[in-house]
C-alpha cells in the first residue's frame, strides 16, 4: 500500500465517521452519547465476529446498531411509535428483498449505488409508517439485518447451506449505510414538507389580511 | 403531504427497478466503433460512459447504446499510455497477502461442470482454488473465502461486502473477486506460450472514490501481461456501478473465461495470471514491491480530492434543500460546525439543548 491509498482510506473513514456521528446526533442521544456511539461502530468494525452456529455477528455494523434500535424502541413515547417502527421495518426488510430480486445483477446496470437504495426505500417507508428519523433509523438497520435472515433462511430450506455474515463489513456495510441514508432522507422530506407548509399558512395569512 | 411524497418515492422505487429489470435480462452486449467496426462484447447491459481499454491500448469511451439490438457505439479516445516499466527499488521483505472472493458463488462452465450456474460446488471455485495454489507457489499468502453470496441477485454485492471488508481491514497487496463471463467462448480462446488456455478481462468501476486507483491497478496488471504473456489479458471493461471496489484502492475484479469453454482451459491461464500479479504487487521471492506508476500516483490524489468534494458539495446541497435557501443552508452549516467543534466556529453550540 503507497501513501496516497493510505490516505484514501483515512479520508473516507474520516468522512464516513462524521456522517454517522452528525445522523446519531439527530437520534435520542446527547452529543457525546452520539460520539461514542459512532466511535463503537468504527471501533467494533474490527473486532472479530461474534459467531453463532452459521451466523457471524460483526459488532460494528450489527450488534451496535441493534442495541441501538432496541434502545429506541424501547425507549418510544407510545405504543404505536413503536407498532410503527417495528412494521416500518419489517416492510423495508421486504423492499429489500424485492429490490435485490428485481433490479439487474450486476451493478453496473443501475444508475447509483444499490447500497444507498435500500436506505432511501427504508426512508421512504419510515415516512409512511413512522413521523420520526428515530422511526427511520430503525427501518433502514433492522430491514437489511431482517432481510440477510430471511434471505438466509429461504436458503437453509432449499437445502443451501451458507454463512450469515450479519453487518460483517462494520461501519461500511449496508445495515448502517442504509440506517443513514434512511434518516437524512427522512431530514430531507420533514424539512421540505415543513416548509410547504409554512408557506401555505403564510399564504393564507396573506390571504386573510 | 409527507405521506404523498413518501408513496410517489416508493413508487418509483418500484417503477424504477422493474424498467432496470426489463433493460437487464442478462443479455450479451456488443461494442462497436464509430465506423461500425466490432470491437466487443460482454454479458450485461452497457451504458453510455462506460469506457474500455482494448488488448491493443485503444481507449474507447460509450456515446450511445441501443437497447433494443443490445449494442452499443463508442468513440475511440486514443492511446492508453503504460509506464510500468519504472525502476524497481523498494525492498519489502514482508510475506505479501492477496485476498480472493467469489460474489457470484454460482458461476460455473458447462462444458465442465454441465451447468452455468450451479448452487452447490460451482466451478468458479476450481478456479479460484487454482489461482490460489500457483500465487502460494510463488511466495504469496493467500486467503480465498469459500463463502457463498447466493441468490445470485443484485443483493449479492451487499453479501458478499462483509468478506470484502473483512480482507480490506488487513490492507493485503491485493483484493481480487474471481468471475467469469457469459459471453461467446470464441471471445476467450486464446494461445499463451503455444499452449491452449482461456482469456481474462480485467472489470474496473467507476461510481467510487477508489475507481482512478484501481484503474491504474488493472492497467498495470495488463501492461506486464501484455509484456510477459501476450494474448492472456483480453481487455479492461471500466463500467458504472461499485463492485465493492470503493472499500479498497487495490481492488480488482477478474473475468476468467465464459460460461462456454472448457473450465480446464480456464484454470490453465491461472498459472500465467499468478505471475503477472506477482509482478504487479510486487513479488515475495524478489523481494522488492513494485513502485507506484506516475497513473497511480495521480490517482491516488484525484481520489482524496473526489472524496473531500463530494463531501463538501453534500453538505451544501443538503443544507440547501433541507432550509431551502443559501442563507439558511449558510447558518446550518456554521451552527452544525459549532456543535462538532464545542464553540470553535461561532456557530451557536447552544441550538441543541442537552
Amino acid at each position: 500500500m503507497t501513501i496516497g491509498q493510505i490516505t484514501i482510506l483515512i479520508v473516507t473513514a474520516l468522512i464516513a465517521f462524521g456522517v454517522c456521528q452528525r445522523v446519531l446526533d439527530k437520534m435520542r442521544l446527547t452529543d457525546r452519547q452520539a460520539l461514542l456511539i459512532a466511535l463503537f461502530i468504527f471501533i467494533g468494525s474490527f473486532l472479530p465476529d461474534i459467531p453463532i452456529g452459521n451466523v457471524r455477528i460483526n459488532i460494528g455494523g450489527a450488534v451496535i446498531p441493534f442495541l441501538l434500535c432496541a434502545y429506541l424502541i424501547i425507549g418510544a413515547h407510545t405504543a404505536s411509535e413503536r407498532v410503527r417502527a417495528v412494521t416500518a421495518s419489517l416492510v423495508t426488510a421486504a423492499a429489500v428483498i424485492a429490490l435485490g430480486r428485481f433490479f439487474p445483477n450486476e451493478p453496473e446496470a443501475m444508475p447509483f449505488d444499490i447500497n444507498y437504495l435500500y436506505g432511501l426505500a427504508a426512508g421512504a417507508i419510515a415516512c409512511l409508517f413512522g413521523r420520526s428519523r428515530r422511526a427511520a433509523f430503525i427501518a433502514g438497520a433492522l430491514g437489511v439485518m431482517l432481510a440477510d435472515i430471511a434471505e438466509s433462511v429461504a436458503l437453509s430450506l432449499s437445502g443451501v447451506s451458507q454463512t450469515l455474515h450479519l453487518g460483517g463489513a462494520g461501519a461500511m456495510d449496508v445495515i448502517v449505510i442504509a440506517a443513514i441514508t434512511a434518516v437524512l432522507i427522512k431530514e430531507l422530506v420533514g424539512e421540505f414538507t415543513e416548509r410547504v407548509k409554512r408557506g401555505a399558512k403564510d399564504a393564507q395569512k396573506e390571504a386573510s389580511r | 403531504m409527507k405521506k404523498l411524497l413518501s408513496v410517489i418515492v416508493f413508487s418509483l422505487l418500484l417503477t424504477f427497478s422493474i424498467v432496470c429489470r426489463a433493460e437487464n435480462e442478462e443479455r450479451v452486449y456488443t461494442l462497436f466503433d464509430e465506423s461500425g467496426n466490432r470491437i466487443t462484447s460482454r454479458m450485461g447491459q452497457m451504458y453510455v460512459g462506460d469506457e474500455y481499454i482494448s488488448a491493443d491500448n485503444l481507449l474507447y469511451e460509450i456515446i450511445s447504446v441501443n437497447d433494443e439490438t443490445a449494442s452499443a457505439y463508442a468513440r475511440l479516445i486514443g492511446n492508453e499510455p503504460e509506464d510500468i516499466f519504472k525502476v524497481m527499488s523498494a525492498k519489502d521483505n514482508g510475506k505479501r497477502l492477496i485476498c480472493m472472493y467469489s460474489t457470484h458463488s454460482d458461476e460455473s462452465y458447462i462444458p465442465s461442470d454441465g451447468d452455468f450456474s450451479l448452487e452447490k460446488n460451482a466451478g468458479i471455485y476450481d478456479v479460484g482454488e487454482a489461482f490460489q495454489k500457483h500465487l502460494e507457489s510463488l511466495g504469496f499468502e493467500v486467503e480465498y473465502s469459500k463463502d457463498t453470496f447466493l441468490p445470485h441477485d443484485a443483493g449479492a454485492y451487499r453479501r458478499s461486502r462483509s468478506v470484502a471488508e473483512d480482507y480490506a481491514e488487513r490492507m493485503p497487496a491485493a483484493i481480487i473477486d474471481i468471475h467469469r463471463d457469459g459471453i461467446s467462448k470464441d471471445e476467450y480462446e486464446t494461445t499463451v506460450d503455444g499452449e491452449e488456455m482461456s482469456k481474462i478481462r480485467l472489470f474496473v468501476g467507476k461510481s467510487n472514490q477508489n475507481a482512478a486507483e484501481n484503474r491504474a491497478f488493472a492497467k498495470k496488471i495488463k501492461a506486464i501481461a501484455d509484456d510477459k504473456y501476450p494474448g492472456l489479458v483480453k481487455d479492461i471493461f471500466i463500467g458504472k456501478g461499485n463492485y465493492n471496489q470503493d472499500l479498497y484502492p487495490r481492488a480488482i475484479l477478474l473475468e476468467f473465461g465464459t460460461h462456454e469453454i472448457d473450465k480446464s482451459l480456464v484454470i490453465d491461464s491461472t498459472e500465467y495470471m499468478a505471475k503477472v500479479m506477482s509482478a504487479a504487487v510486487g513479488s515475495p521471492a524478489e523481494q522488492r514491491a513494485q513502485p507506484e506508476t506516475s497513473e497511480e500516483k495521480k490517482a491516488s490524489v484525484s481520489g482524496i480530492a473526489i472524496l473531500i468534494g463530494i463531501a463538501v458539495v453534500g453538505v451544501i446541497v443538503f443544507a440547501v434543500a433541507s432550509t431551502g435557501s443559501f442563507r439558511g443552508a449558510g447558518q446550518r452549516i456554521k451552527k452544525t460546525a459549532g456543535e462538532i467543534t464545542g464553540g470553535l466556529f461561532k456557530g451557536n453550540r447552544d441550538g441543541k439543548s442537552k
